[in-house]
């Protein structure tokens, strides 16, 4: 029998007798309850290590693609133009112009509709009928969902980085492509990254959501529990001191990683 | 000076004889369990709704529904003294850990929902299956006594378990019996099976704080009188029979 | 000095606006081969946009520019191909901020001319000793002066081999005693014999380095000649009011 079970025998002798707890009794018991009886704190670590790996993924998924959308909203994108005779090429700028269009209609899409919806529509209907692991949706969902917010934060970013480093990429006979990999990214990248830190933080909070399609992520273990002890809030207390020891230890990361960037341009 | 204190003091008791007398309990449930409690244009319906009407009218109080996820059910009531619970709760040792519950009033026992040609017609068969439940309920605690903590998909509602195990996301759905007939007669979804696995089940109680044991006296009383009058049948034909039609 | 076309401009004209700004009025003119061209004018006149349209980074609205035989303003010609052979120096510099010196110099190298790492750093190491800035290589565009930015701006495009190179207004953003050490650089870089295009606003660079000034005004080459010409006896009227308002 460990210590903690040797404090907790009287008090479950005073709930059982109907004898009133004194405050710090009290709390032992919500602590006792929620976190040590049954091993329950595996359930927050459990909880705890399915929200971040989708939040990685998720994170990774609206990054990237997020960029993408980004660089189709460029001005050099949406006024692209060919005028030569080249039967190929016109169709390579149509479907560019194509994919700049969606990109405008998917970050609308997104970002005018809540998560949570977008998560059970990709739950219940567009994967409705297939077996596939929750982790997947729910990285598959916050991914989708975050990437047309980074589209915009990236946009920003992109845009505040002067011409003239465009000019000079391609005076030296860098491809756009290149130009926008080695000169552009790398500088938006800096500018957004305040921007994109939010963001991230929003999608570690966020993913939250996915306890509606029963993915057992931190907040799902905190119901958890509370279905098991009845605890008015203790368990989500829990679940969130999880939540904002994750959060705080990414904003050290980024703001290092910020400093960082800082210094290699003085 | 006296005469005035001795006016204010009756007057004060006076008006706590008022208050007590027009007493108002606020109903902690979760209307989307039907037939025992759902929604319909504006109003709740349901066996549940009709009992606890049937009570507060035989015990003397006013009623307030306050609607909510099932798993917050019971913390409601431990939190507030006024507060009842009447949402099909089973009643449990845990429940009874931290609420008191009345006498049992409906035992409806619990099916499993199958896909057709799945083929699980025993507790055995789904061992380490993915079970589908609604957080908290009693089929909550037997899936997880059946299939372990880690294989149950609790959902906030049932029909949300029963579309996952339509796109076969889960396995099985265990669920009360009412509940699943109701739902299923409603889909009308021919690959949806359902298996009897003479799972036990829980009676269903109503829940009260600890703390107002005057209440749940006169909810016992209220329920026995009920008992003797047959509205029970009478419920049971309003909800399970007839309800089978639309 | 050999005397063989390197560009041809043959009627370009740019216009900017749906037409409402031309830019450009329709510019005839050769540039050969190891000749140091100075192009000047008032503001507005569009000699920067005349010379940015030599690599087409403003795509002309009619009118050809035949690169070493080529016709670039073909859509179907691969342009980057030719730009790698058409240095440009810019006004603001533009170097990379986020990579050091020798960095900036060596991404295209590797990138576009297949070098190694060492070929391209040995490279980019003679052109900064060129131009006495070798111990700056490890260093950020930010940490240097306007001068020595755009003197590693002039090696970065050397860096790549062109045929020749393009100067859009070199000195306009540099402060007055900064303005010297630049100019020394293309001096030395004319001498050696690179064929040069150079808008600029200081004339004794004109009188002293170039081999034929062109003067441009609202849009077209108003006159052309040796400096002397130019500068000694111009022949039009709006070349001789110019000059008086500059020299």
């Amino acid at each position: 029998m460990s210590i903690f079970e040797e404090w907790w025998l009287p008090i479950e002798a005073a709930v059982n007798d109907k004898i009133p707890l004194s405050f710090g009794q009290n709390l032992y018991k919500e602590i006792y309850m929620n976190i040590i009886k049954d091993d329950r704190w595996a359930n927050y670590l459990n909880g705890l290590w399915v929200t971040l790996k989708v939040s990685f993924f998720a994170i990774l998924v609206g990054t990237l693609l997020g960029t993408l959308l980004a660089v189709l909203r460029l001005p050099e994108v949406t006024d692209l133009r060919y005028k030569g005779k080249n039967p190929l090429r016109k169709i390579g700028v149509a479907i560019v112009h194509f994919f700049s269009w969606f990109a405008k209609f998917y970050i609308d899409l997104i970002r005018g509709t809540p998560l949570l919806l977008q998560v059970l529509i990709i739950n219940f209907g567009i994967f409705g009928t297939v077996k596939i692991d929750k982790v997947i949706i729910g990285v598959i969902a916050c991914g989708l969902n975050s990437a047309a917010y980074v589209a915009e934060i990236v946009r920003g970013g992109l845009i505040s980085v002067d011409k003239g480093q465009t000019e000079a990429g391609r005076s030296l006979g860098l491809s756009g492509p290149s130009t926008m990999v080695n000169i552009i990214l790398p500088q938006a990248a800096k500018s957004a990254l305040p921007a994109l830190c939010n963001e991230f933080i929003a999608l570690i909070k966020e993913t939250s959501i996915l306890s509606y399609i029963a993915l057992t992520e931190l907040t799902k273990a905190g119901d958890y529990i509370r279905s098991r002890t009845y605890s008015a809030f203790t368990p989500y207390i829990v679940s969130g001191l999880l939540y904002l020891l994750v959060t705080i230890v990414l904003t050290k990361l980024i703001g290092r990683l910020e400093r960082r960037l800082a210094n290699s341009d003085h | 000076m006296k005469k005035l204190i001795a006016l204010l003091v009756s007057l004060m008791m006076i008006a706590c004889v008022a208050m007590a007398s027009a007493e108002t309990v606020t109903v902690a449930f979760n209307p989307e369990y039907p037939p025992f409690e759902f929604v319909e244009g504006d109003a709740y319906l349901g066996y549940d709704v009709d009992l606890i009407t049937a009570v507060a009218a035989k015990a003397g109080f006013d009623l307030e529904f306050e609607a909510m996820d099932f798993d917050a059910v019971t913390s409601a009531v431990m939190a507030n003294p006024s507060y009842i619970g009447v949402s099909g709760i089973s009643i449990t040792e845990e429940r009874l850990m931290n609420v008191d519950f009345s006498n049992g009033y409906i035992n409806a026992g619990l099916i499993v929902v199958i896909k057709d040609g799945s083929g699980y017609a025993t507790v055995e068969d789904l061992k380490g299956k993915t079970i589908g439940v609604q957080m908290g309920t009693t089929s909550d605690f037997a899936a997880e006594e059946i299939t372990g903590a880690g294989n149950v998909a609790q959902y906030k509602t049932f029909l949300n378990a029963i579309m996952d195990l339509q796109g076969d996301k889960v396995d099985a759905v265990i669920v009360d019996k009412p509940v699943g007939l109701d739902i299923l007669a409603s889909l009308d979804d021919a690959s949806l099976v359902i298996v009897d696995m003479g799972l036990q089940a829980d009676w269903y109680g109503i829940e009260v704080n600890k703390e107002n044991t005057e209440l749940l006296e006169k909810i016992n009383a209220a329920l026995t009188e009920l008992e003797a009058e047959g509205f029970f049948t009478e419920l049971e034909t309003k909800y399970f029979t007839g309800a089978d039609v639309e | 000095m050999t005397t063989d076309t390197i560009i041809e401009v043959k009627r370009l004209q740019k216009h900017f606006k749906e037409g409402t700004v031309k830019a450009l009025n329709g510019i005839d003119v050769s540039i050969r081969r190891g000749e140091v061209t100075v192009v000047i004018g008032p503001s507005g006149s569009g000699k920067s946009t005349f010379l940015r349209c030599l690599n087409l980074l403003e795509v002309p609205t009619s009118g050809q520019v035949i690169f070493e035989g080529t016709d670039i303003t073909d859509p179907s010609v691969n342009l980057n191909l030719h730009r790698q052979r058409m240095g440009m120096v810019f006004q603001h510099f533009n170097l990379f901020p986020h990579m050091t010196v020798l960095r900036n110099m060596t991404l295209a190298p590797m990138k576009l001319l297949k070098k190694s790492k060492a070929e391209a750093e040995e490279k980019a190491m003679q052109l900064l000793k060129r131009v006495n800035l070798a111990d700056r290589a490890d260093a950020y565009p930010s940490q240097l002066s306007g001068g020595q930015k755009q003197r590693i701006a002039i090696v970065r495009a050397l860096c790549m081999e062109p045929e020749v190179m393009l100067f859009d207004e070199p000195t306009s953003a540099l402060d007055p005693e900064m303005v010297g050490e630049v100019l020394d650089v293309m001096k030395q870089l004319a001498q050696s014999g690179m064929t040069m295009v150079c808008v600029t606003h200081e004339m004794g660079f004109a009188r002293e380095v170039a081999d034929r000034v062109l003067f441009m005004d609202e849009g077209r080459i108003v006159e052309e000649g040796t400096p002397d010409q130019i500068f000694n006896s111009p022949q039009q009227q709006r070349t001789k009011d110019f000059l008086n308002k500059v020299l």
